[in-house]
């Protein structure tokens, strides 16, 4: 038995990326917290810099 | 956790970028759809950024606050705050834009400071710990 020809118009790569995009389906989180907004706040600022800020606001 | 009614007040933020335990743990528990700040707290944190000399491209925090639900300041809204100003003899028109926000809104205000809106009749103010029992 002989495979079928492929077409010129056939795309593995569509495959691949049919895959990867189940991959991250599976791997992302159900919910959201808003604690995830606050990802890059917490990764860069100092916290001389809140403190900075938080005066510099008038606030305590 | 149901928190469609609720409004919070700008040292609420304050205290996540602080990372005060007991907001984290409230923050971890809403989703972003949740969580409803008042205009006047977004401006705060942009004048607190240019104070201490970020620019544009750097206002992290002002720019974190603003992806919550942001509620606009109404022209009712300022002539409540405005009459309370002159009623109380205050200045700090932040915290009497808020209080009017929330009165006008029918929300409750989420706050640790209550002192700061003693002589509004009919605000409902609602601690962290209040909120987490």
């Amino acid at each position: 038995m002989t495979s079928p020809a492929k077409s010129s118009t056939q795309k593995p790569i569509s495959l691949k990326a049919s895959k990867t995009s189940v991959k991250k389906a599976v791997k992302k989180p159900l919910k959201k917290s808003a604690n995830d907004i606050f990802a890059k706040a917490d990764a860069t600022l100092t916290r001389e810099y809140i403190e900075l800020v938080v005066e510099a606001m008038g606030r305590k | 956790m149901s928190l469609q009614k609720y409004l919070f007040d700008t040292n609420l933020f304050i205290e996540r970028f602080r990372r005060t335990p007991k907001v984290v743990r409230l923050f971890d528990e809403l989703s972003p759809g949740q969580v409803k700040l008042s205009v006047v707290s977004y401006l705060e944190f942009v004048r607190g950024e240019v104070g201490a000399g970020r620019t544009q491209d750097a206002k992290t925090m002002a720019d974190t606050v603003g992806s919550f639900l942001i509620e606009p300041l109404t022209a009712e809204m300022g002539l409540y705050a405005g009459q309370k100003a002159l009623k109380l003899k205050r200045v700090d028109m932040n915290d009497l834009a808020i209080a009017a926000t929330t009165l006008k809104l029918k929300r409750t205000l989420v706050t640790f400071n209550t002192k700061d809106f003693v002589g509004f009749a009919g605000l409902r103010l609602i601690t962290v710990d209040e909120l987490l029992e």
